[in-house]
């Protein structure tokens, strides 16, 4: 047997043999290149999963081609509605940590009863590190309800996913409210501009915003402020209402953005109520069109009305919705530069 | 296994080479495919809250059944005082007061006019199983067909300490001309409630406002309520000095108006 193997192999002429290690060279080549192609990605997925990365401070929560978006990391006590929360999470999200003097009443330290009430307000961040020269980036914020039901047989229906199209879900879109500025120094003088307000799609979105690469790849901060009004007057001005005495002033900015613009943050609210009142106050149906729109006067005159429409839709809030989810999608306009 | 390891062995150092990293590679790959797909769709990140419920104040009768059971049209003046053996005879009414979950401090408010020469106090209580020293029974009036086991039974409840109710209006200085502390006519909160000139209440007809201070609800669990006694008293000896004449009471004599609320406090 040996020697006709031999023989065989006696039979290849030199090219032949040239050949064949060229072809062994290739495919040892590719197995290479796979290999590393390989170690590069598990390194990344791995530094892209592990939210306790150390030393930045910071922990990638979503990345792009052209961009990363970080938030700050705390291990894992940022949040302490964690367990709930894994019986909704979304898999293909990330977990939007929380810290002590940056959360949205969910930080998991020692007070008792962390959650959100009528009156309650604070900031949630995220840090934008584009990759190349300048980057346009869309953010989505989407709110969603959910019931809890202790009783459920099993887990799965233990969160009980609310119709955001009904109430008591549907008021969430008026009643938590995001901000992209926010001037003051105590909850007596916070004033807020530019809201991220719901649209038709009850999806809040701030639509194209650049960033630019900074020195050292500094990533830049983003606060997103968000507050739940105690009453209605505090997006309108109900001061003039002549049924009950209303004293106090709206925290939105009435400054205009610029001269030429002439729109405000009060203004841009307020066209919200009069567009969705049906997110503002229980029991006032959407308009079907501009001209059967509620006016900023007939609100105020009627405070007495829809003041109370607001404050039973907190109610319902407050019955009906046991946690909500706040979901931030990012996605990549455009990009210049390397 | 054995067949697969043997096959390994025979084989040449460079064929041993290839087949590792062959199988490496498709390990890899395996791997690989997976954290892609979730690397390539990641751009979303959430988090979650409580929304906590409505900060509820309830007031309810005793056992923390339904108001309607909290009676006050049944008590007899005309036997509220023993005068052949000059013994009082109060009457005690139970109530409770829930907090909801989150334990908000309140104060408890009491408004009442002033027709009957009364007095009103606030006593702590906390449910007993049986009748005792200083127990008060309770028994519900409404029959409620959810539950038959409370028609016709009794609750008891054991007199704890007073709570001190403050006036905010009253009349300090001529209580024990009246025999009770009427409202002051034109303080602050005369002039609030009756700020129209033309409005001229008769005096016993003015309110007073009485207020506690704040008080803790007991941490009991999910259930717990907070049980109170109002007493109501005939205010005998001081009556009998300028209106002898009450002191022969009357049911029919005249009608008072009592308001208990529950204030959430800040402070």
């Amino acid at each position: 047997m040996k020697k006709h193997k031999s023989d065989n192999i006696s039979a290849f002429s030199d090219e032949d043999i040239r050949n064949i290690r060229r072809s062994a060279i290739i495919k040892f080549a590719i197995v290479c290149i796979f290999i590393v192609i390989m170690i590069v990605f598990n390194t990344i997925s791995w530094f892209t999963m592990n939210t306790d990365v150390k030393g930045s401070g910071m922990s990638i929560a979503a990345r792009g081609p052209d961009y990363e978006i970080l938030v700050l990391e705390n291990g894992s006590n940022g949040q302490y509605y964690a367990d709930y929360h894994r019986l909704v999470a979304d898999s293909s999200a990330v977990v939007w940590q929380m810290v002590d003097a940056n959360n949205m009443g969910n930080y998991n330290d020692t007070s008792e009863n962390p959650g959100i009430k009528p009156g309650s307000y604070g900031m949630v961040s995220f840090y934008v590190k584009p990759l190349v020269n300048s980057v346009d980036l869309s953010f989505n914020f989407e709110i969603f309800g959910y019931k809890y039901d202790k009783d459920a047989a099993n887990s799965a229906d233990k969160m009980k996913l609310l119709d955001s199209d009904e109430s008591p879900a549907v008021f969430l879109n008026g009643h938590i409210l995001l901000f992209e500025e926010r001037t003051g120094t105590s909850e007596d003088n916070f004033i807020y501009s530019k809201p991220i307000l719901s649209n038709k799609d009850m999806q809040r979105v701030i639509s194209q915003k650049t960033y630019t690469k900074k020195a050292n790849d500094a990533p830049t901060q983003v606060d997103i402020y968000w507050i739940w009004p105690t009453t209605l007057s505090k997006v309108i001005d109900a001061r003039d209402c002549t049924k009950i005495s209303v004293t106090e002033a709206p925290f939105t900015n009435k400054t205009p953005y610029s001269e030429s613009s002439g729109t405000n943050a009060y203004n841009e609210v307020v066209d919200n109520i009069r567009t969705f009142p049906d997110y503002y106050c229980k029991g006032v149906n959407r308009p079907a069109n501009t001209s059967a729109m509620l006016s900023e006067a007939t609100i105020v005159t009627d405070y007495d009305k829809y003041g109370d429409y607001y404050d039973q839709a907190d109610n319902d809030i407050g019955m009906g919705v046991d946690f909500i989810l706040l979901k931030l999608s990012v996605s990549q306009v455009s990009s210049s530069g390397e | 296994m054995n067949k697969i390891l043997e096959k390994f062995r025979k084989m040449k150092t460079s064929q041993k080479i290839e087949f590792l990293l062959a199988s490496l590679c498709t390990i890899s790959f395996l791997i690989g495919m997976p954290v892609w797909a979730w690397f390539s769709g990641e751009n979303k990140m959430e988090t979650m809250t409580k929304i906590k419920e409505p900060e509820n104040l309830d007031i309810r009768a005793g056992h923390y059944h339904s108001i309607i059971n909290f009676e006050l049209s049944d008590i007899s003046i005309e036997d509220m005082y023993d005068t052949a053996n000059n013994v009082s005879k109060p009457e005690y009414r139970v109530f409770s007061v829930s907090a909801g979950d989150y334990r908000i401090p309140y104060k408890l408010q009491l408004a009442h006019t002033t027709n009957i020469p009364f007095k009103y106090s606030i006593y702590k209580a906390t449910e007993v199983d049986s009748a005792g020293t200083n127990t008060v029974a309770y028994k519900p009036i409404y029959k409620d067909p959810d539950d038959p086991t409370t028609n016709g039974r009794n609750y008891y409840y054991q007199i704890g300490e007073e709570v001190t109710l403050s006036a905010l209006n009253g009349d300090e200085t001529n209580e024990v001309y009246y025999g009770r502390q009427i409202a002051k006519n034109g303080d602050a909160c005369y002039i609030k409630t009756y700020e129209d000139e033309n409005d001229e209440p008769e005096i016993y007809a003015v309110p007073v406002y009485l207020q506690s201070e704040t008080i803790t609800p007991t941490e009991k669990g999910e259930e717990a309520h907070d049980y109170f006694i109002l007493k109501i008293e005939w205010d005998h000896e001081n009556s009998a000095t300028n209106f002898t004449n009450w002191n022969k009471a009357e049911n029919n004599k005249e009608t008072d108006i009592i308001y208990i609320t529950a204030s959430r406090s800040t402070g």
